[in-house]
């Protein structure tokens, strides 16, 4: 019998076996969860939730906004993204949004007194706080003036808020100017699925040194067929640990609020406008001001949106106009030198976006935006404040799907910046590959950093010795962060998904401070790159239906730095090496009871600066440390929405100070007791 | 002389061949039984349900399958249920064994349901004229209704498990559940569509 006989035999024999050709019904396969048939369980709750649902590995992460600023899938979204919920927030024992990014690899936090906080991402560490964009709800709060981010002012309590999203890298190519490192989006809670729609807190506690906290915060969300309301308030005092041993520093008191009303136009249409206040009280102390006095901070944020979507080709468009107003009142003559007395500053912008389905294996999107800036203060040039100017930019993106496994984007977009007047360009390239439990991503992105209007154009004479003290450089470049990374998503079991992810970066024209003379503070490109390395790792694993642990891991090194210059960004010493961390929580009693411990290590950080007007030399070590966190929650009445909350943090070192700057405030330990009662 | 890759005298075709074969004859062995899949997400959820000590006491778990007599289909979506829960029979909820029943619709079988030991109507295809009345006993006797079609869930039922677009989903009917005297906890609330 030849070869192609006995073949054709074989599969006559096997497709007559076949339930084509016969009238037995093939049997089903046994159902299995992570590879044990369910029937053989002794209790149905040793099978997930997810594996029962067979949710794939995009189900199981969601979707998400804040890379593309386009709804996508996570699994398919062009740069790593951290995810925080909300029951990670309650849980976490920290009451303020800082203290709790602390939880994302990659991202790096110090506090100077209270409500005074820096945040970095990816080897930026450095002092002002300007290379990340944080948005609320999509819209962007930095600071027009200096691109730094005012947490004491954002008007959000963290029990309000759905989920923080960390996106890490270069996304310039998705939102322009100062996604420099990446994006902080803050989602505030929306009475979708079992959110709760009322809620009204009190919080009180105490340091350890006696200092006290008090705050008061509410929501009140309303979704109806046609009309939507939210309105979310937070009063807060914070004196908890304010003082160090040189420095007493005041209380940071907080009231905002942030409301939205939204009404559905059509099924898939929907008008909106939100809109944010804020008037808040911390310490002055930071990379410029070297002293402690009051300072009052006030922000405003408005944006009207249509937004909507079809069936048809156009999948999605968003018209806006929003305006950030970031105003900071200071008493001058209680300052031996440079404040930020009377410093007002806006940015108004109207923009469009728009995606679109071109075939059944491409996407494309575009959109375009217009900004105009009003910015004064009596220490930027003269030909300055007092004035408006004008940026605009646009993007274009396109996103390519041959198999359902495999997905490349490409996104290009220019900005000319209010600042400097200058095209800068921000590309991505990224390729993907989705299996049932792995993802696998590579991408390539530039970002820049808009300069701020201090270092294009500050100017300030001192009034008693009249000597210029800072000085801005207008033909200062943008710096620039390139990146290549890898990243992947690991899902071996249902309830188990790992993040790891290796990166390459490259910051170049670093804005650096030079003082000549030796008195005056003035700012010029740095021709040097500086090049990194870096991983992280983070984790979720559901161990049960109530237990859930989420480990963390960082490193980074740099390859290539000049040590010659002080860079505002991006110095090798200012970054943790390492940092790791793991926070448990769960709940118990049929989930009237709710837990959360964890901890986290930073490794030791160095700091050889020049701070503040005129510069002194600050060379501070920032001591490796442990940050501990805890809470309970009980509900105490098995029917009624009322719960009662024990949260506590403390350090090691107790009193560590992780702020280089002089007179910081140690982080202390502190416990609070909390009640809510929340309904829908 | 052209090369050819080959083993034992089969070339790489006759290998491929062979393989696509074995193949296709097994790719419809893949898939579990949507029944059973089904019966298993019910069950996990009633893990989760927090009355359920409180409904059921010491005892098993009742689970009543109603289907509409003389109705092919809806006998059909009865059998089928019932073919789900049996290929479970050994395995536990809330640590509690599971008593499964078939009830052809009566007003008098459901009125009556909770005396029988039933904690759990399944409701089959074919009854929605009967929903209203399978609903007040329901409400009454504190019995949880799993609607099999998902118009039952968002007119008076509280649970069901749908295929929506290929994917298993979970619909919980929050305000119908209160009325049954059902909690479910948020941690399973999280990965279903919830109405309100």
């Amino acid at each position: 019998m030849s070869r192609s006989s006995l073949l054709l035999a074989v599969a006559s024999v096997v497709l007559a076996a076949s339930p084509a050709a016969g009238e037995q019904p093939t049997p089903a396969a046994p159902l299995t969860v992570d590879g044990t048939e369910v029937s053989d369980l002794e209790d149905i709750e040793d099978a997930s939730f997810e594996g029962l649902l067979d949710m794939s590995l995009s189900d199981r992460l969601g979707a998400t906004e804040a890379v593309s600023r386009d709804a996508e899938e996570v699994l398919r979204a062009p740069a790593t993204l951290s995810t925080l919920r909300g029951d990670q927030l309650r849980r976490s024992g920290h009451s303020s949004l800082p203290e709790l990014l602390r939880q994302v690899p990659g991202v790096q936090v110090f506090r100077s007194a209270p409500g005074n906080y820096v945040v970095s991402i990816r080897g930026a560490g450095g002092l002002g706080g300007n290379n990340v964009v944080l948005t609320i709800d999509g819209i962007p709060v930095n600071s027009p003036l200096d691109g730094s981010v005012d947490w004491d002012a954002v008007p959000v309590h963290p029990h309000d808020v759905e989920r923080i999203e960390v996106v890490r890298g270069p996304v310039s190519s998705s939102y322009g100017a100062n996604a420099y490192t990446g994006v902080i989006n803050i989602v505030t809670r929306d009475a979708v699925g079992i959110s709760p729609a009322h809620a009204l807190r009190g919080q009180a506690g105490v340091g350890d040194d006696g200092s006290g906290y008090a705050s008061a915060s509410g929501s009140l969300v309303h979704v109806g067929k046609r009309l939507r309301l939210k309105w979310l308030f937070d009063t807060t005092y914070d004196a908890l640990n304010r003082d160090s041993d040189t420095t007493d520093h005041v209380a940071h008191q907080r009231a905002g609020f942030v409301g939205k009303i939204g009404w559905q136009l059509t099924d898939t249409d929907l008008v909106s406008l939100e809109l944010g206040r804020s008037v808040s009280r911390r310490s002055s102390l930071d990379h410029l001001v070297l002293e402690s006095q009051p300072q009052r901070r006030e922000l405003l944020f408005a944006q009207l949106k249509v937004e909507g979507g079809t069936s048809g080709a156009l999948k999605s468009y968003q018209l806006w106009a929003r305006s950030a107003l970031l105003n900071t009142r200071t008493d001058a003559a209680a300052y031996a030198g440079f404040s930020y007395a009377d410093t007002e500053s806006n940015r108004a912008a109207l923009g469009s976006d728009f995606s679109l389905k071109l075939a059944s294996w491409m996407d494309a999107s575009f959109g375009a935006l217009a900004t105009l800036d009003y910015v004064a203060a009596p220490y930027v040039h003269p030909n300055v404040t007092g004035n408006t100017r004008g940026g605009y930019g646009g993007y274009a993106g396109i996103s390519l799907n041959p198999t359902s496994y495999l997905d490349t984007r490409i996104a290009v977009r220019g900005d000319v910046s209010a600042v400097t007047g200058r095209l800068e360009e921000s590309y991505r390239v990224s390729v993907g590959y989705h299996g049932e439990r792995v993802g696998l991503r590579l991408t390539g992105a530039t970002a820049f950093r808009e300069p701020s209007y201090v270092e294009a154009g500050g100017r300030f004479v001192d009034p008693a010795s009249r000597l210029i003290l800072l000085e801005g450089t207008p033909a200062i470049h943008s710096p620039r962060n390139s990146s290549l990374e890898l990243a992947a998503i690991l899902a071996p079991t249902s309830t188990l998904s790992i993040h790891p992810v290796v990166y390459l970066s490259r910051f170049d024209n670093a804005i650096v401070e030079d003082f000549a003379p030796l008195v005056r503070r003035t700012f010029r490109n740095d021709s040097h790159p500086r090049t990194l390395l870096g991983g992280e790792l983070a984790a979720t694993w559901k161990v049960s239906e109530s237990v859930s642990l989420h480990p963390s891991l960082s490193v980074l090194r740099f390859l290539s730095v000049n040590d010659a210059q002080v860079a505002t960004i991006g110095v090798p010493e200012q970054n943790a090496a390492v940092t790791a961390g793991l926070q448990l929580d769960g709940t118990l009693a049929d989930e009237r009871l709710a837990y959360g411990l964890g901890g986290l290590f930073v490794a030791r950080r160095d700091y050889s600066v020049r701070a503040g007007v005129p510069p002194q030399i600050l060379d501070q070590g920032v001591p490796a440390a442990a940050y501990l966190n805890a809470s309970v929650e009980y509900a105490l009445l098995a029917t009624q929405p009322l719960r009662l909350s024990l949260r506590g943090v403390t350090h090691a070192p107790t009193q560590l100070i992780d702020s280089p700057l002089p007179g910081a405030a140690p982080l202390g330990s502190h416990l609070m007791l909390g009640l809510e009662y929340a309904s829908e | 002389m052209k090369r050819r890759a080959c083993f034992a005298g089969w070339s790489f075709g006759h290998v491929f061949t062979a393989v696509v074969l074995l193949l296709l004859s097994y790719s419809r062995l893949v898939a579990a039984s949507p029944a059973e899949r089904e019966a298993a997400i019910v069950s996990r959820a009633l893990a989760f349900e927090r009355t359920l000590n409180d409904r059921v006491g010491r005892g098993s778990i009742g689970i009543a399958v109603i289907h509409k007599p003389h109705d092919a289909a809806s006998e059909r979506c009865g059998r089928d249920w019932r073919e789900g829960f049996t290929a479970l029979a050994s395995v536990k909820i809330q640590d509690r064994n599971v008593t499964l029943t078939s009830l052809p619709y009566s007003a008098e079988g459901v009125g009556r349901a909770r005396a029988q030991g039933v904690d759990v109507f399944i409701v089959c295809s074919g009854l929605a004229q009967e929903s209203n009345e399978i609903t007040r006993a329901s409400r009454a006797q504190h019995i949880l209704t799993v609607g099999t079609v998902v118009h039952y869930v968002e007119q008076n039922m509280s649970f069901g498990v749908f295929q929506e677009e290929g994917k298993y989903r979970m619909v919980v009917n929050l305000r119908f559940a209160a009325a049954e005297g059902v909690s479910f906890s948020s941690s399973m609330l999280k990965l279903a569509r919830v109405l309100r």
